[in-house]
This record gives structure tokens, C-alpha cells and sequence, in this order.
């Protein structure tokens, strides 16, 4: 094969794997702005005329801003959380010494590989036992357990970056351990929180079957909300897209601003002197 | 204010291995003092046990006759500039020359008027806003030196400040430090393994080997009265000839590979037949001469600009032998020439303890 074939195969790979991706999402909106019967006389074209009867119902829907409220305080406060914990453990493995700190490594990153399914029917007899089932208090706790390990080892090998002269530095000029992490530890990581935000917050605001499992009528957040509209008698299609599109949104916003604290951290040349 | 730093009998040992043994400093206030010896001798330890950065494990520390030895590292009152500069990259070069005093609530205009003042000393007021990556490696290790200055602390601490810059920067930089030293006046305990550097530097050298002082003395002294052979090869460049020999007479010792027999300067206390190191630095080698009891196969020439530096073997013995003479000898490669000696030059050490046997210095340099 030639370079010119080579790249035009190349290019019809890359063009199909953005299909995929972008396909499902173009379908999800522009089935939001249609009636029910517009969904299976229209197809996929672009030719409808347009409606916001679907945003409408959903966002005036009695409970949809409790709802967005649950999502919003699950999502923030678990990656508050996650951050919080990860980062002082993440220096904490970097920087002391002790009894199985290896392990403790790798068994951080091994955590990492089970899939949430997996641990639901566990998770949901434990929740049930300790009586956090339907509070937005057990489902933190959970997505902070199951985002913490990857935030330690991503955290880890931003400490691991930062010369310990630097500390020294610090202690001299007066700087309490304490301070010395506040002070020279967080900002030169922070490249490394937000990817760790950005990941976190994705998964503890789109999560679906643990929330599912794990929340009741006053408890529920967004995603499961969206599932209520595949009933017994039918889907309810466009409210279901219009929901899944508003869900959506916020990710893409926060990841959109985190991404830019990522990659001025990663162009400021880090932390080496 | 300037004060003085003392060490008595400090070690350091890393679990069954002893890095520091014992070690005996007194600086006194306003002294500059350069630590010197060959990488992983212990130097950046002991400095960094002074600055408080690691534990003491035997002895103390005092700084301004107060014992420091427990005592934190911001409460040292001292500063220290690291190798690699330790700037905080996500600082700018005024906020990092003033973060100590911001943590002492230290007042605005005070600390502006100490950071400008710095800045002036050091000329670097027209990167104050700059970070640290935007800066050269010059620059960073004027700003690290700034650093140190704003605190007006009453010792200063070098490890290995000038190893990461290129050789011409390098010269400049220590003859600014010179002068800075000489302007600030604060006691300086200055670590390198640049012999070079602590020769230009010190007022007093302490030459470490193995975690052990093996002398200190002002930079006259440990050339010109080495204590031991390690003092004597170690000071000095190119570094002292030595060569087996036996002590023929109280001051004659025979160098029985050449044939050769040397005098000393003076007569040493030791008995004929006792073998001996006998050392003679290449500047004190010349060419020629009446009586030149030394013949050299030279194989390399290096003609350095006032002087030729010959690299070869003494003839006889094979053993490495290297003359520094003044003037344009190139064309001696691959000759055999005739070496007459400047008895002022010459050192004899006992084979076996490796001590200077002329060295009636040893009682005042190990005081
Ligand atoms: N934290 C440590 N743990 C164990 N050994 C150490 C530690 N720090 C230094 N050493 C050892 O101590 C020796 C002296 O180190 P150092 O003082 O840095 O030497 P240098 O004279 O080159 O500055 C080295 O052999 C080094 O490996
Ligand atoms: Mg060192």
C-alpha cells in the first residue's frame, strides 16, 4: 500500500469512530426536540419542525429541580471529597515511609479494574446493613470509595514530581509541614486535581445503576430520574432525550474549564526547576 | 548580625552505616568555610544537619553559641541555597525571594524594601515579575542567592551552588560571591567537591573523606602542609606526584624504581628504612638544572598559555608523573627529559599511616 491509500484508510478508520461517538449524541438531540409521534415518522433527517414541548415538561416538572439539586450535591461534594482524601494520601505514599507502602500502591490501582456493576449487590447489602441506602450521605460515600483509588495513584505521581528540595526549601523559610502541603504541594498538583475533578465528577454525576439501587423517590439524582420515563406503557422518548441532553450538559462544562487548568499545568513545563 | 556555628562531635549514621563520624567545626562569625571532598563524603549531610534538614544522630550544633540542635529549621536562623535552586516554580522571582517573610507577617513596604535591595546587590530587579522556568540557569541561582539574602539571616548555606552552571558562568558567579560575602559579611559554610571553588573561596577549608575531617586549615596551609596523602592528592591541580620510596637518611629518601635520591627540606623524626610516600607537587618540578636527579618519559604535552602541563612516567619505576612548567614545551611529547626539584615543593608521608612526616602542623590545625 502506498502513503496516499495508507492515509486515506487512516482517515475512513478515524471518520467511522467519530460517527460512533458523535451519532448517538446527534440522535439524542434531535430526537429531544420532537413530539412523540415525530420520533418514528421522521427518522434520523433533520427535516421537523422543531419543538421545546419536551424541555418544557421535563424542567417544569415538579420534582426535576430536587432532583438536579441530588445530582448536584452528590456530584460536588464527592469530588470534593475524592480530592481532599486523595491528595493527602497521594502525599502521604509519595513522601512517607512505612510498612507496606508498596502494596498499598499497587492494591490502590487493582481496586481500580473492578467494574461498578460488579459490587452493586454487595454495595446494596452493606447499605442496606448500615442503613445509608436512599440518602445522598450513602451515595457519596460510595463514589468517593470507588474514585479515591484512581485519584491516589494519578496524585501520586504528581507529588512524586516535586522535588523534595522544594519542601526543604519551604520548612526553611518557615513553613510547617502542614503549610509546606498547602502552600507548595497543592499548587504544583493542580494540574493532576483537576484531571482527577474532571474524572470523579463525570462518574458520580452520570452514574446510573448504583443510584439506581441505592435511591428512593426524594433521593433520586438525574439519571435515574431519566429511566423514569421508560414505563410500562411505552418510552417517552423525547422527554427522555431532552433529560439525557440537560444531563449531559454540566459535564461537558466542567470538564471544558478543568481541561484548561490541565493543559496550562501541563505547558507551564510542571514543576522541575 | 552574623554568628558563629560550631559542631561538636557530630555524626550521622543511616541505619548501620556511618555517613558522618564525629565531625569537629568551629566557624567563627563572619567566616567563610567551604566543606570540600568527592561525592558521597558526607559534605551535603553535615550541611543539611546544620540547616536542620536532618536529624543529628550524635553530638550537637550551635549557632551563635545557642544549641540548635533540636531546634526547627526556620528557627536556625540561617538560609540555604540548594544545587538544583529549589525556586517555587509556581511563584514569581519577588514573591519567591519573600515568601519567608510573608510567613513572619513581615510588613509590606519592609519586605518590598529588602527584596529591591537584594535585587539591586544581585542585578536581577528586572526579572522580579518573571517565573522561574522563564529564567537561565544563571539567573535562577541569583535568585535562589536572593532568596537567601532577603531573610538577613546570620549564617548562609551552600551545597554545591555553582555545579549546574557552565565553566565561564561558573568563575563569574564565584568571584560575585566573593564579593557578596565580603559586602554581607555573614558566616558561610560553603559545600563543594570543586577543589578549585574552595581554594578561591574559603578563608578556612575543611577537607572531608568518608565522613572524617582529614584537616582544616586556611587554603595556605592545606596546600603547603598537607596532613595526609588524602589532603595531599586531593588539593592541588594538577594533583601531587607520589612515588614508593625508603627513607634513606633523616632527610634523604631513595627512590629505588628511578634510582634516585631526593632531599628533603628538612629532616623528618622517623628511622632509615622506614618506607615512605614521597610527594612533589608538579609546579615544584622543573626542567633541567645542575643536579636534576629525576628523569621523565613524557607522553602528553598540554600547553596551557603560561604554562606546559607533561603527562608521563618517571623512568625506571613507571610510575605516573605529571610536570607543570612555565613556558611553550610542547614539542617534548614522546621525549625523555631531565626533571630538577624545588625542595619547597616536596612532602614525605609515612607509607603505612599515610601522615605527613614533616607536618609539624598537625597540633595547630587540629585544634
Ligand atoms: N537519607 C539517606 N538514607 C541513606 N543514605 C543516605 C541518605 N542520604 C545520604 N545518604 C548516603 O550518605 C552518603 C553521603 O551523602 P552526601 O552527604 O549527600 O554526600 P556528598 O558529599 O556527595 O554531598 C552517600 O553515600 C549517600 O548514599
Ligand atoms: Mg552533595
Amino acid at each position: 500500500m502506498n502513503e496516499r491509500s495508507l492515509l486515506a484508510v487512516r482517515y475512513l478508520a478515524l471518520t467511522a469512530l467519530a460517527i460512533l461517538c458523535v451519532g448517538p449524541i446527534l440522535v439524542m438531540i434531535l430526537t429531544s426536540f420532537k413530539t412523540q409521534a415525530q420520533t418514528f415518522t421522521t427518522g434520523l433527517t433533520f427535516f421537523f419542525v422543531p419543538t421545546l414541548e419536551n424541555y418544557r415538561d421535563v424542567i417544569f416538572d415538579s420534582s426535576f429541580g430536587r432532583y438536579l439539586v441530588n445530582s448536584l450535591i452528590v456530584g460536588i461534594v464527592a469530588t470534593l471529597l475524592t480530592l481532599l482524601l486523595g491528595c493527602m494520601a497521594a502525599y502521604g505514599l509519595a513522601r512517607f515511609s512505612f510498612a507496606g507502602r508498596r502494596a498499598v500502591a499497587y492494591a490502590t490501582l487493582m481496586l481500580r479494574t473492578v467494574p461498578l456493576a460488579v459490587i452493586a449487590v454487595p454495595v446494596f447489602m452493606i447499605w442496606s446493613d448500615w442503613r445509608l441506602t436512599n440518602s445522598l450521605g450513602g451515595l457519596i460515600l460510595l463514589y468517593v470509595a470507588v474514585n479515591l483509588p484512581f485519584t491516589i495513584w494519578l496524585l501520586y505521581g504528581f507529588v512524586l514530581q516535586v522535588p523534595v528540595e522544594l519542601e526543604e526549601a519551604a520548612a526553611i523559610d518557615g513553613c510547617r509541614p502542614w503549610k509546606v502541603f498547602l502552600r507548595i504541594i497543592l499548587p504544583l498538583i493542580r494540574p493532576g486535581l483537576a484531571a482527577a475533578a474532571i474524572f470523579t465528577f463525570r462518574i458520580a454525576w452520570n452514574e446510573f445503576i448504583l443510584a439506581l439501587v441505592l435511591t428512593d423517590r426524594s433521593t433520586r439524582t438525574l439519571p435515574v430520574a431519566a429511566s423514569l420515563f421508560v414505563t410500562d406503557i411505552g418510552v417517552e422518548w423525547g422527554k427522555l432525550m431532552a433529560l439525557a441532553s440537560l444531563i449531559a450538559l454540566p459535564p461537558l462544562v466542567f470538564t471544558f474549564l478543568a481541561a484548561r487548568q490541565v493543559i496550562s499545568g501541563l505547558t507551564a513545563g510542571a514543576v522541575k526547576g | 548580625m552574623s554568628a558563629g556555628v560550631e559542631l561538636i562531635k557530630v555524626s550521622k549514621r543511616f541505619g548501620n552505616n556511618t555517613i558522618v563520624d564525629g565531625i569537629d567545626l568551629d566557624a567563627a562569625a563572619g567566616e567563610f568555610i567551604v566543606l570540600v571532598g568527592a561525592s558521597g563524603c558526607g559534605k551535603s549531610t553535615t550541611l543539611r544537619m546544620i540547616a536542620g534538614l536532618e536529624a543529628v544522630s550524635e553530638g550537637r550544633i550551635l549557632i551563635g553559641g545557642r544549641d540548635v540542635t533540636v531546634v526547627r529549621p526556620d528557627q536556625r536562623d540561617i538560609a540555604m541555597v540548594f544545587q538544583n535552586y529549589a525556586l517555587y516554580p509556581h511563584m514569581s522571582v519577588a514573591e519567591n525571594m519573600s515568601f519567608a517573610l510573608t510567613l513572619t507577617r513581615t510588613p509590606k513596604d519592609e519586605i518590598a524594601r529588602r527584596v529591591g535591595e537584594a535585587a539591586r546587590i544581585l542585578g536581577i530587579e528586572n526579572l522580579l515579575d518573571r517565573k522561574p522556568k522563564a529564567l537561565s540557569g544563571g539567573q535562577r541561582q541569583r535568585v535562589a542567592m536572593g532568596r537567601a539574602i532577603v531573610r538577613e539571616p546570620s549564617v548562609f548555606l551552600f551545597d554545591e551552588p555553582l555545579s549546574n552552571l557552565d565553566a565561564k558562568l561558573r568563575a563569574q558567579m564565584r568571584v560575585e560571591l566573593a564579593l557578596l560575602h565580603r559586602r554581607l559579611g555573614k558566616t558561610t559554610i560553603y559545600v563543594t567537591h570543586d577543589q578549585v571553588e574552595a581554594m578561591t573561596l574559603a578563608e578556612r577549608i575543611v577537607i572531608l573523606d568518608r565522613g572524617v575531617i582529614q584537616q582544616t586549615g586556611t587554603p595556605t596551609e592545606v596546600f603547603n602542609r598537607p596532613r595526609n596523602l588524602f589532603v595531599a592528592g586531593f588539593i592541588g591541580s594538577p594533583a601531587m606526584n607520589l612515588f614508593r620510596g625508603t627513607l634513606a637518611a633523616s632527610d634523604t629518601v631513595e627512590l629505588p624504581g628511578a634510582g634516585a635520591r631526593i632531599r628533603l627540606p628538612q629532616a623528618v623524626n622517623a628511622a632509615a628504612g622506614k618506607p615512605v610516600m614521597l610527594g612533589i607537587r608538579p609546579q615544584g618540578l622543573l626542567l633541567g638544572g645542575a643536579d636534576a636527579p629525576l628523569r621523565m618519559q613524557v607522553k602528553v604535552a598540554e600547553f596551557l598559555g603560561t604554562e606546559t602541563v607533561l603527562n608521563g612516567v618517571l623512568k625506571g619505576s613507571g610510575e605516573a608523573l605529571t610536570a607543570s612548567v612555565s613556558g611553550e614545551h610542547g614539542g617534548l611529547a614522546e621525549h625523555e627529559i631531565d626533571l630538577s626539584i624545588n625542595p619547597a615543593h616536596v612532602h614525605v608521608f609515612d607509607a603505612d599511616t599515610g601522615l605527613n612526616l614533616i607536618g609539624t602542623q598537625s597540633k595547630r590545625d587540629s585544634t
